[in-house]
Parts: C-alpha cells; sequence; structure tokens
C-alpha cells in the first residue's frame, strides 16, 4: 500500500484541517493547493470531503514544478534590488 | 434485582457535571443534565508526539515514555548510518551526545542517562562494539563475544540482555544470549528457536523474546520465549507473526507493537501465559522502530521507523483513565491581504499584522479574532520586515522597509486599537530584526541595518534607548520570544540555530535550537517560547524552548517563511499567520497545545 495520497484542494481557511486531522493522518501542504496526505482510511474522507481531486504523485509533482516555476519566473523578473537574501529566489520542492 | 446501593453500600450520586479529579475512575454517577449514568474508565490508547527530529529506521531505543532514547539508525541518505542521539522529556526530543561512530539493527537497553547500544552494523558486517551512554556521552565499554546485527536488548547498563541476531557472514538467525553487567558480556542461555528482530522485553533475569524471524522456520513467528536468568523456555504464541516489533513491559505484563512486513499497527498484550490482541492500534503502521521499556505498567513508546519509507513519527502507549490529545497545528482563518514580512502581535484569539509585501508593500492591518480577519487602520507608512510587539489593541511596528526607498527604516508606530500613529525614531536604521515585549517596553536587537548588528534597543512608550547590551553574534532574520527583560532571541541568517537568553542587563549564549530557523516566526516566552517555520524549504518544523532545552513539537500543515515578524500567543497556543511558500499566501495555523482529560464512558443497557 503506498505511503501517501496526493490531491489537490483549496484551502478555505478555518476547519479546513482541524487538529484532529492532524493527528489521524500525516497532512502537508504544497504550492499549488497540493497536498501530500497519509493514506489510510480518514486521510481519503478527508480529501474527499474537501472536495479535493486525487492524484498520482507524478501528476501533483508537476503541479508543485509548475507553480515553482512560475514563481522563479515572477522572482527573475523583480528588479534587481527586490532580490535580496531576505527574499531568496523560490527553489525546487520534491514531494516525499 | 440487586441494587447499586446494596452491592456497593451507597447510593449512585446525582451530579450537574462530571467530576473533574482523578478519583472519578471506577465510579458511577448520574449526570443530570445529560440524563445518562456515567463513569471514568482505563483504557489502552496510542497518542501522537512530537517527531524525531531525524527520519529515520533501525533505530534503538531506551528509557521509558517520558524519559527516552533514540540513537543510531538508518536514515537513507548516504551513508546509511547516523550517530544521532535524540532524547525525549514525554512532550518533544532534545539532540543528545553523538555515538562515536554510527550503527543500526543494534541491540539496546537501560535508561535514558545509562544505557548500552552493542552490535549492529555501521555498514558491511555486523561488529560487536558496544557503546555506553551516560546521559550526555558515549564511551566505549565491553565487546559482545559475538558480533552481529539484527537483534533487541532489554535490562540496564549493568544488567543487560541481547538476545538472537544474525552473523555476518552468512546471515543465519542464531540462538545466542548475551549477559552484559556494565564493563563485559558473558554468554547466558541459548534460545530454544534461532531468532532475529524479536521484541525483547523485561529484565536480564525475567526477560521476553516476542514473535521475530526466524530463518530456521518458514519467516516471521508468533511465538516467545521467557528468560530466568540461566534458561530460555516456552512462552505464550502471540497473534501475529511479526518482527522488527517494539516493546515494553515486564515478562508477566508485556505490550508488543507494530512490525512487519507487512507493516502492521497491532497492538498485542501478555499477561505471562496467553497474548491478547489489544484494541488500541498504532496510528502509523511501521517496523524497526525505537522503543523505550516501562518498569511499572505497559506504558511504550515508538519512534521512527519504516513504513516502509522512514519515517520521525512518535507515538505514546498509555493505559489510563486520561485520555491525552496531543498537540497540533490547524488551520486558521485565511488573511484578507496574503503578504510576507508583516509585523505580528497579539495572541492567537487577538492577534494583529500590520505591512508587509504583497508587491508593493502595503500598510493594511489587519485582526483576527480566532476566526476571521478583519481589514482594519493602515499603518501611516507601507513598509515590510516590521518588528511587531504588543497586543491587538496596543501594538508597535518597528522599522521596516519602505520599499522603493528607503530599504532600512527608523519609523517606529503605535496602534491603540483603531488607528496607527508615528512615534519617535529608532536610534538606526533597521529591519528584519527580533522583537518582543509590550507597546511600551519592547526589546529590539540584530537585524539588517543593511549590515547584521547585534543591537539591542530598548523602548519605553516614548524614546528608544540603546542598551549598550549587544548579542554575542550579530544577525538578521531572527525572532524573539518573552519580556524587554526576559527575552530569548533564536535563528537568524543564514539558517542559524543559535540561541541567546536576556535578562535586561546582558545576553547570553544558551543551548542552540534543534533546527536551524532562518526567517521563520515566533511565540511564547522566555522560558515557554516556540519557533517555527521560515527557511530553509520553506521548512514546517516546531522547536519549543523549556528555558534550558530544546525539544521537537508537532510539525506545521504547510511551510513558509516571512510569516509575521514578532511572537503571536504562546507555545501552547501560538498563531502563523500568511508568509511565503514560493507564492504568497493568505492562510494562517493554529497550535493547539497537548491536553489531558478523564476518559469518560457513558454507561447503556447494551
Amino acid at each position: 500500500m503506498a505511503l501517501f495520497i496526493y490531491g489537490t484542494a483549496t484551502n478555505t481557511g478555518k476547519g479546513f484541517f482541524t487538529a484532529e486531522d492532524r493527528r489521524n493522518f500525516h497532512l502537508r501542504g504544497f504550492p499549488g493547493d497540493v497536498w501530500v496526505i497519509g493514506n489510510n482510511e480518514k486521510g481519503a474522507y478527508w480529501l474527499a470531503e474537501k472536495n479535493g481531486v486525487e492524484k498520482t504523485k507524478a501528476e501533483a509533482q508537476a503541479i508543485v514544478d509548475a507553480k515553482v516555476a512560475e514563481a522563479q519566473a515572477a522572482w527573475d523578473a523583480l528588479p534587481e534590488e527586490q532580490k535580496t537574501d531576505m527574499n531568496p529566489r523560490p527553489t525546487q520542492i520534491t514531494l516525499p | 434485582m440487586s441494587e447499586y446501593k446494596t452491592i456497593f453500600g451507597k447510593a449512585v450520586k446525582a451530579l450537574a457535571s462530571d467530576p473533574t479529579d482523578a478519583g472519578a475512575e471506577g465510579q458511577i454517577w448520574y449526570n443530570t443534565t445529560t440524563g445518562s449514568f456515567r463513569t471514568v474508565l482505563a483504557t489502552g490508547a496510542w497518542s501522537s508526539g512530537a517527531p524525531l527530529s531525524e527520519t529515520r529506521s533501525e533505530l534503538n531505543g531506551a528509557g521509558t515514555q517520558t524519559a527516552a532514547l533514540a540513537a543510531g539508525g538508518d536514515p537513507g541518505a548516504a551513508p546509511a548510518v547516523t550517530t544521532a542521539t535524540e532524547e525525549y522529556n514525554g512532550t518533544g526530543w532534545a539532540t543528545g551526545g553523538a555515538m562515536p561512530a554510527g550503527k543500526h539493527a543494534a541491540a539496546s537497553g537501560g535508561t535514558q542517562t545509562a544505557a548500552f547500544i552493542t552490535g549492529g552494523y555501521p555498514t558491511g558486517a555486523a561488529n560487536n562494539l558496544t557503546y555506553e551512554y551516560d546521559g550526555s556521552t558515549w564511551t566505549a565499554g565491553g565487546n559482545l563475544g559475538t558480533a552481529r546485527r539484527g537483534f533487541n536488548g532489554c535490562g540496564i547498563l549493568t544488567a543487560g540482555l541481547a538476545v538472537g541476531g544474525f552473523f555476518d557472514p552468512p546471515g543465519v538467525a542464531q540462538t545466542l544470549t548475551e549477559e552484559y553487567n556494565g564493563s563485559a558480556w558473558t554468554s547466558g542461555g541459548a534460545l530454544n528457536t534461532a531468532i532475529v528482530n524479536s521484541a525483547v522485553i523485561g529484565t536480564q533475569t525475567a526477560g521476553l523474546s516476542a514473535m521475530g524471524f526466524s530463518s530456521t522456520l518458514p519467516g516471521n513467528v508468533s511465538t516467545s520465549e521467557e528468560y530466568n536468568g540461566s534458561a530460555w523456555s516456552s512462552g505464550g504464541t502471540g497473534n501475529s507473526a511479526k518482527s522488527a516489533r517494539g516493546g515494553s513491559g515486564l515478562q508477566t505484563a508485556a505490550i508488543v507493537f507494530g512490525g512487519g512486513i507487512p507493516y502492521v499497527s497491532e497492538t498485542e498484550l501478555y499477561d505471562g501465559s496467553a497474548w491478547t490482541t489489544s484494541p488500541a492500534s498504532m496510528g502509523t503502521a511501521r517496523s524497526a522502530f525505537a522503543s523505550a521499556q516501562s518498569a511499572t505498567q505497559p506504558t511504550a513508546l515508538a519512534a521512527g521507523g519504516a513504513t516502509p519509507s522512514r519515517t520521525a513519527i512518535t507515538e505514546e502507549y498509555n493505559f489510563s483513565a486520561s485520555v491525552v490529545t496531543a498537540a497540533a497545528w490547524s488551520s486558521g482563518g485565511a488573511v484578507n491581504t496574503a503578504r510576507y514580512g508583516t509585523a505580528g502581535a497579539g495572541t492567537q484569539t487577538a492577534a494583529l499584522i500590520a505591512g508587509g509585501f504583497p508587491n508593493p508593500v502595503t500598510a493594511a492591518t489587519e485582526t483576527y479574532d480566532g476566526t476571521s480577519w478583519t481589514e482594519v487602520g493602515d499603518l501611516t507608512t507601507a513598509r515590510m520586515y516590521i518588528g511587531g510587539s504588543g497586543t491587538q489593541t496596543a501594538a508597535l511596528a518597528t522599522g521596516g522597509d519602505q520599499y522603493p526607498t528607503p530599504r532600512y527604516s527608523v519609523l517606529v508606530e503605535e496602534y491603540n486599537g483603531t488607528s496607527w500613529s508615528e512615534q519617535n525614531d529608532l536610534p538606526t536604521q533597521n529591519k528584519n530584526m527580533g522583537t518582543c515585549g509590550t507597546q511600551t517596553a519592547t526589546l529590539s536587537f540584530g537585524g539588517s541595518t543593511p549590515a547584521a548588528t547585534n543591537v539591542t534597543n530598548l523602548y519605553d512608550g516614548t524614546n528608544w534607548t540603546n542598551t549598550g547590551h549587544n548579542l554575542n553574534t550579530s544577525r538578521f532574520s531572527l525572532r524573539g520570544a518573552g519580556t524587554s527583560t526576559a527575552a530569548l532571541a533564536n535563528g537568524g541568517s543564514p539558517v542559524l540555530s543559535t540561541t541567546e537568553e536576556y535578562d535586561g542587563s546582558s545576553w547570553t549564549s544558551v543551548n542552540s535550537s534543534i533546527s536551524g530557523f532562518d526567517a521563520h516566526s515566533s511565540a511564547g516566552t522566555q522560558s515557554a517560547a516556540a519557533m517555527f517555520g521560515g527557511l530553509p524549504g520553506p521548512t514546517v518544523t516546531t522547536n519549543h524552548y523549556d528555558g534550558t532545552t530544546w525539544s521537537s513539537a508537532p510539525n506545521l500543515g504547510t511551510g513558509r517563511y516571512y510569516a509575521s515578524l514578532g511572537p503571536i500567543g504562546t507555545q501552547s497556543s501560538a498563531l502563523f499567520a500568511s508568509g511565503n511558500t514560493g507564492t504568497v499566501t493568505p492562510a494562517t495555523e493554529e497550535f493547539t497545545g497537548e491536553t489531558t482529560a478523564l476518559n469518560y464512558k457513558t454507561i447503556t443497557t447494551s
């Protein structure tokens, strides 16, 4: 059985994920509304309940890659004076 | 029909609410509010704990659930063995002394301050090296008689046991038992069945070897053997044939859990003759994790392991009348203007953020009531990387970056719950500093001027004074917690773990945080602080400080950097608002600390 479920879901704010959710299954958010969710019954239910769309790992990684590339392009287009060490260029993210 | 009063000698009490004292365990009362008979029952349950700082499998454990040790293991990345030691205090993991050389698949036993780890291997063949831990340092102990790996131990440093395992070569399960006296290993009685990775529980003179893998039988076994200090005899047969399980307890009151393959979360209990499957299952099925022992009753701890991916997850088992609800971050209301580099102030249910960078910089201010954010009066001057302090109705915004110019600001503003007003300037321009305290007693330390500075300035509600009490380490992107006379400074660029305490007259270097932090956020006081998020990554890491020691705490849901500058909330009730994941996000997260409550049950006729 795969360790994680991959999916997209829009963070609707308060109550989107609860402390109980965090105790019941692994959950970590990434750019592009991508969520990596522990592969158990409660994790799967959470994604469905949030009107999420399950993705393969490759699909989820592609979404993150696209968002990071978009952010990198936006960063590259910034005036040089905004490219400081307090505003680092977004780096590649590899999903677990 | 017998009456309760006849059996118990007293009538059932009628109470308007459930009693909250532990003495309620086993009692029965009638709750007049809910109209039900109620009691408190002790049950076994697993709950999540703070994760290990280093993800790994095939690590070793020692100690108890509230004073445990996790050492060595396989972190996956080359060189696939670690020397890392972590100490658990029942709440979080702190860094311990590193082993002289990394090893995994070893045997271990003892306590957090008097432990042994023996055998195992760094790479290639197993070795016979033993290390002893005194609570801070590992030193060499006596060598095992036979080098081996894939085995487990129990007992204490001066009366330890190492059971079974593989030789290298040829990698065949063994019946070997060795006993340790704190300086030398001697041969003990041989197991009846050669075994690898059994759960080993109890003491040198009353040990238990449960389940495991036997290369002389077809794979995993569910049998157990009992040791009396000289010989092994057959014990009860368990319900699940698994190896690399965790174990805790005594020969006559044991618990084993997890294991593989396939990876399971099952828990089994032993009473000295028979095994029963507990209704309590681990939250995460896994094997090859660290477990701590309990000498009094079956409490247990599982940390790290293979799922099959390596994990840092920690779980605690308790048989108790209390239900422990683990700490966790959860989602909060989204801010109206997503941004990063804001000033932050207040509490989790009465917070404020101001300014920041949504391109261009903004003067927007928002307040949070624990549910939703509301736009309120703007800063008089838009800027980012602003130091924040105070409360939602009496906040201070210090310095910042007034992009496009000036990039380093001297501006200071006070918020009165309705509007911001400009106050006397900082002595020198500064941004991205650490701040803490109240509106009338704010401490600002470090920052970028643009050079990294160590200067500490104090605001008294009217004027700023350079205290002359410099940080020991100049830095920016650090964060603060506490008050102007009891402050904490942590982290900074580039990804520092450096920590200093301020007592009103000087900064003192103290223990470094477990993780390096840069552009992170903070909450709490000098003796109960939280640091979370930031770079590198962005990271989801949270560390807690108790005034002496740092420990790991539950991870954020989404890592981001340059969320609010300035502490918001307490260690057990923190807020993480907006920030940068690579793209700016409006998301907010709230931390809820661990709670304990009695395990109430409603009595029904079914």
